[in-house]
């Protein structure tokens, strides 16, 4: 009863998400604090274990003390709070979208790990946490299309500013390929706990843009944001980090 | 040149018999030995791949040979394996073979070594072996890397139920290293300080992803790493079920299985189990790409018999099932398709329907079910080639049908098609059965009201839907001419008002096609029997019973009939024939509920038809216990009994036979009266019971009680299923014995009482004039004519001067009458009571407000002697501040004197509070001190003094420092002070 009811919610949960973000592929929104509302919203629903990470330990098998305790974060895997914080909106959200762009090829080769939902099926095997697993790359999708949107709304979409990517971090870093199953099943629970890291550390970076007065209707986004523009320009001018409508792949 | 021929002939026949020797020669004495082995290893798979090459083997000679093979582990003399290895082998030629290890490779060296010996049948002589190879080294740990520890084997695919090795090595013996199969720790045999093994006997499925197996190095409590490996546990394969083909068209094979299980595993380690479709005769081979069927296509006409092998695979095992089938045997005809119904009519169709031609002289085998009403009514089997039909007869007319074709192959028959199937609808066709009527008369003066009921025709008589029912009246005793009425379906009743003569009735039912037989009633002129007695009858199991008397003469039948809801005004009646030799019957029917009384009449069918009322019985399909109690009335009560009644008690509509009555009596005596039993009641109470055997007997006498004492009653009645329901008990207390003698003393009293009063009040006017005679009015007065004739019709007070005076007496007025006035009432106003006051009523009264006082002087001879009008207040028995404020001079001689300004003047029109002073005794001769100084007009004392009103102020005082509202309005109402 309670697995049917999960499943739809969360379904719901996650078109409603999306519905915004398919502006992306027509128009965005252009209320600031909506999207900013949207934006919090995903990040809230992305930082909780129990959409990726809790299912993906559960279907490798991954749910004894002794390997939960191996399943922590690679420093420096993902952006930490603190470079977050001390990004400009624009690099911010420069480095959301790229960091999102990597987790999105990750979810895709943890997802060809795992088994076939009809082969489940087929043996009459739980599929709920698989189904749950599936729906990650779509609610990436949706924080992105978000992102894009809200970066079009402040007009820095093609702008350069530092990122962490300027700062030496430029992607994450990319595991040696494990050559064990073992191994790479670990290497997944570290990168779906970073994950759930760092879109906590994002929602917190997107609560403080709620709550900086420089959001207030009297204060205009782009304006303030021109300000911390000419505040933190970067050095390497004229670099194009991501290509102008390329944000949302 | 013919010398060089002969030399290069000779020299090639030197040479062919010298290599003969040297074969022969290699063969039986040179030893072929092995050489150039070399082995490798493959981790995935945990075999060693030993390569090799026979030294001394001829040239272009084949040698069957067998190769002995030792393999040892950790060291040389420790041999693990032996093992022969026969084959083939040709010059030059570099074999191969491979051996795979229960122990990981990793987790120690291998040594291998090999040695041969000729094994052909042409080599008679005993073979002996070669000398072995030196030993080679296999050793991967040296490649593992710097890790500080490694698990082997790495994803390792395995089957359920396999034993499987594992183990670890250890780079720092120093290091404590925890192993953990699915999260338990486990304990493996020590192979040397660095290398641990675990054995894992008959692994199970766990999961698709894989069962996890770890180890954590640590030093101290320090965890310094965790490595792993994932066992790849598959589900065993199991061989297709049920694996059958068959043909619908002679073009396609259809073959169908039950897959099993699936054995796909996650990290694409394997996939699910592929299927194969292996034809043996034609040699044919096909991929099956969906799990549980595949399509087999028949290209040869001519191939009749086929072997299919259906082969199920995976990355560890082969599973193949095969059947061996004549194409023939295999037909699984399509489903029939175009089933009509031609030529329907009341009771016969032709159905018709059509199949697809398979093969030229195919026959079918057709099976055809005829359904009505739910179930199945025929069931036909026909052989047909392409068009079958079928005549369907002995229908019901005016039915649904539902018809429905299935085929199979009639030469070799295997399976039959889905069903085909079509509705169909027969014709109507005229009732034919006549209704079953009954009725029920009514007489009244003049006439008989007569209700015919009739049963609808079962749709087996009806035979299409009734539209109306035809009653035909025919008079019996008159000639005259039928009348008919039309009554439309679905009506089940029809009223006729006869006169009292007697009749005969016809009743048909019609439907479209025609009329069916007539039901034939009498209704006789003579009033029906009502005075048959009705006798009680008990239910049996499931119904009731009745039996009667046969009724003398000859009679067709007996009729019993009931409503199945006596209670309601439509009773639903209802009725059975009964045979003319039967003398009882049971009724049984759903309709009857516990509870409710069921009357039944039992009726005797004449000749003639005539019904005649034999019997009535009554009763209840179950009896329950009385559902209300009667309303009980004490009536008579006296100091020693009373009488209970419930007259008005209606057995009738109970839902039991009354049997009687239980009356429950309580009171403190402990011993029950006479006739009464002890009972005891459910909330365990102790009472005196007393049974009324008698339902009609409605009343009790209670008697033999005490006088002023208190009894409570309870009247229940009683069925066979129990008392009525618990109720509260009423409560009764008996006079006191002498109650009744005050009662005869006081009633002739009070009449006594009554009788004078009237008397007074029809004498007032005798007793008023005797008793207090009316004061004569002043204005009635005959001095007023001489007023009127002085023409003063103003003045109402009759003035000195207006008088002829006799004498005129002089009185001298002394100074300090004031003085005395308060002196003297000071001393007087305590002894010498001389005005009743009455004093403001209202508590809240707050101040001066005005009244009016009025003085009687006119039999006040000495007042009006000496023409004194005040007045003494009345002494009051009150606390002395009260008193004081009440009666102080001042207070009353400022009041007197201002009452008198406005007596003599005008009283306001909204003083409406008026309190009245009445004169009840003279005042003291030093009242007349109390006149006021400065009179509007003197008062002139006559016969008559005018009535004065004086305002409340005069009478109360207003508050002053020392005083208070509360001492003023202590009076309540009603007090009165003298």
């Amino acid at each position: 009863m309670g697995a049917p009811l999960t499943r739809r919610t969360l379904l719901s949960l996650v078109l409603t998400l999306l519905f915004p973000s398919m502006a992306a592929l027509g128009s965005c929104s252009k209320e600031y604090n909506a999207l900013l509302e949207q934006l919090q919203k995903q990040t809230d629903l992305m930082q909780d274990t129990s959409s990726l990470l809790d299912p993906y330990i559960r279907i490798q098998g991954l749910d004894v003390p002794k390997l939960r305790e191996h399943c922590r974060e690679h420093p420096g895997a993902f952006p930490s709070e603190e470079d977050l914080q001390g990004l400009g909106r624009r690099g911010f959200l420069q480095t959301l979208n790229a960091t999102l762009g990597h987790v999105m090829e990750r979810l895709a080769a943890l997802e060809q790990q795992l088994p076939k939902a009809q082969d489940l099926k087929r043996s009459r095997l739980n599929t709920e946490d698989l189904e749950k697993l599936q729906m990650a790359r779509p609610n990436v999708l949706g924080l992105r299309n978000n992102v894009y949107c809200m970066a079009q709304l402040q007009d820095i979409s093609d702008t350069n500013e530092s990122t962490i990517a300027g700062r030496g971090t430029s992607q994450l870093p990319v595991p040696v390929p494990a050559s064990d199953s073992f191994q790479r099943k670990l290497e997944g629970c570290r990168f779906l706990h970073g994950y759930h890291r760092f879109m906590h550390s994002v929602g917190r970076v997107f609560s403080k843009w709620r709550k900086s007065p420089s959001r207030s209707r009297r204060h205009s986004p782009r304006r303030a944001l021109r300000k911390e523009v000419r505040r933190t320009r970067p050095s390497r001018r004229g670099k194009r980090l991501m290509p102008k409508g390329q944000l949302p792949r | 040149m013919a010398l060089f021929e002969v030399f290069q002939t000779t020299f090639f026949l030197t040479l062919l018999s010298l290599r003969t020797y040297q074969s022969e020669v290699l063969a039986e004495h040179l030893p072929l030995t092995p050489v150039s082995l070399n082995v490798s290893t493959n981790s995935a798979h945990q075999s060693l791949h030993l390569q090799w090459t026979v030294q001394n083997l001829p040239y272009h000679q084949e040698l069957k040979m067998v190769f002995q093979i030792q393999i040892s582990r950790i060291e040389t003399s420790n041999v693990i394996w032996v093992g022969n290895y026969s084959t083939t082998v040709k010059w030059n030629q570099v074999l191969h073979w491979s051996w795979e290890s229960e122990l990981p490779l990793e987790c120690a060296t291998h040594f291998v070594r090999i040695k041969s010996a000729v094994d052909d049948a042409r080599f008679h002589e005993p073979n002996f072996w070669s000398n072995w190879s030196s030993w080679e080294e296999v050793n991967v740990q040296d490649s593992l890397g710097q890790d500080i520890l490694f698990v082997f084997p790495k994803d390792k695919l395995v089957e359920e139920g396999a034993n499987v090795t594992i183990c670890y090595v250890s780079r720092n013996i120093q290091n404590n290293v925890s192993c953990y199969w699915e999260g338990k720790q486990i304990y493996g045999e020590q192979l040397d300080p660095h290398v641990s093994v675990f054995h894992l006997s008959s692994v199970p499925f766990i999961r698709k992803t894989g069962a996890d197996m770890y180890c954590e190095v640590s030093q101290g409590s320090v965890s310094k790493g965790i490595k792993g490996i994932v066992l790849f546990v598959s589900k065993v394969l199991e061989e297709p079920k049920d694996f059958s083909c068959e043909t619908q068209d002679f073009k396609t094979l259809h073959c169908t299985w039950d897959p099993g299980v699936d054995t796909a595993l996650g990290w694409s380690k394997q996939p699910s189990q592929s299927y194969t479709l292996f034809e043996s005769f034609s040699g044919e081979k096909k991929l099956c790409t969906h799990k549980n069927w595949c399509n087999w296509q028949i290209t040869q006409d001519s191939q009749e018999t086929y072997n299919l092998t259906l082969i199920a695979e995976n990355y560890l095992r082969k599973r193949s099932v095969n059947i061996l089938f004549n194409l023939t045997h295999r037909v699984y005809p399509m489903n029939p398709f175009s089933v009509n119904f031609e030529n329907v009519n009341a009771t016969n169709a032709k159905m018709t329907w059509k199949v697809h031609s398979m093969k030229k002289d195919f026959t079918y085998l057709c099976q055809i079910e005829l359904y009505g009403e739910g179930k199945m009514m025929q069931q036909y089997n026909v052989s047909i080639k392409v068009n079958g039909e079928y005549f369907l007869s002995e229908l019901e007319p005016a039915t649904e049908y539902m018809a429905q074709v299935r085929c199979a192959d009639a030469s070799h028959f295997r399976k039959w098609s889905q069903w085909s199937g079509q509705n169909f609808t027969t014709l109507e066709a005229a009732p034919s059965e006549a209704p079953d009527v009954w009725r029920n008369v009514n007489s009244e003066p003049g006439s008989h009201i007569v209700t015919l009921f009739w049963k609808p025709l079962s749709k087996w008589h009806a035979k299409g839907k009734i539209l109306f029912y035809s009653v035909v009246v025919e008079n019996l005793d008159k000639p005259s001419r039928p009348e008919l009425h039309s009554v439309p379906a679905p009506a089940k009743s029809t009223k006729l008002t006869l006169d009292q003569r007697s009749y005969r009735i016809w009743v048909t039912a019609s439907n479209s096609v025609g009329t069916s037989p007539a039901s034939v009633i009498v209704i006789s002129a003579d009033p029906e029997n009502q005075e048959v007695e009705e006798e009680r009858i008990a239910d049996t199991e499931g119904g009731f019973s009745l039996s009667w008397k046969p009724q003398p003469g000859d009679v067709v039948g007996y009729v019993v009939d009931w409503c199945d809801h006596p209670q309601y005004t439509l009773c639903d009646l209802q009725w059975k024939n009964v045979g003319p030799n039967a003398t009882s019957t049971v009724i049984s029917t759903d309709a009857f509920r516990p509870g409710v009384r069921y009357n039944f009449r039992i009726y005797g069918l004449s000749t003639k038809r005539i019904a005649c009322l034999l019997e009535k019985k009554t009763g209840y399909s179950q009896e329950l216990a009385p559902s209300d109690n009667p309303h009980v009335l004490v009536d008579k009560l006296t100091s020693h009994s009373f009488t209970l009644s419930w007259k008005y008690y209606s057995t009738e509509s109970q839902p039991g036979f009354i049997q009687g009555y239980h009356v429950y009596l309580k009171s403190k005596a402990r011993q029950c009266h006479p006739r009464f039993e002890k009972a005891i009641l459910s909330d365990g109470s102790e009472c005196c019971k007393y049974k009324i055997d008698n339902p009609e007997e409605k009343a009790l006498i209670v008697d033999n009680l005490k006088p002023k004492s208190f009894y409570e009653f309870f009247v229940t009645p009683f069925t066979s299923a129990g008392e009525g329901p618990n109720a509260t008990f009423t409560k009764v207390t008996t006079p006191d014995e002498h109650s009744s003698m005050l009662i005869y003393i006081l009633l002739p009293m009070f009449f006594c009482f009554l009788l004078i009063m009237i008397v007074c009040y029809l004498k007032s006017q005798w007793i008023k004039e005797t008793c207090y005679p009316d004061i004569p009015d002043p204005y009635k007065s005959s001095i007023l004519s001489l007023i009127k004739f002085k023409e003063k019709p103003h003045l109402t007070i009759m003035n000195v001067s207006d008088c002829i005076p006799d004498a005129i007496e002089v009185v001298s007025k002394p100074e300090g009458t004031k003085i005395q006035f308060r002196k003297s009432l000071t001393e007087t106003e305590l002894t010498k009571p001389n005005y009743l006051y009455l004093l403001p009523t209202e508590k809240n009264y707050s101040g001066p407000g005005p009244f009016i006082c009025f003085e009687n002087l006119t039999y006040n001879q000495a007042a009006s002697d000496s023409g004194f009008c005040g007045h003494v207040p009345v002494p009051l028995k009150l606390p002395p501040s009260q008193l004081g404020l009440m009666i102080s001079p001042e207070n009353v001689q400022k009041s007197l004197e201002k009452n008198y300004m406005n007596s003599l003047g005008e009283i306001s029109a909204g003083e409406t509070s008026l309190n009245y002073v009445s004169q009840l005794a003279l005042p003291t001769s030093g009242d007349k001190d109390s006149l006021p100084t400065n009179p509007v007009e003197p008062p002139h004392c006559s016969e008559y003094k005018r009535q004065m009103a004086v305002p409340l102020c005069l009478a109360s005082p207003p508050p002053t420092e020392n005083t208070s509202l509360s001492s003023i309005t202590l009076l309540n109402p009603g007090e009165h002070y003298r």
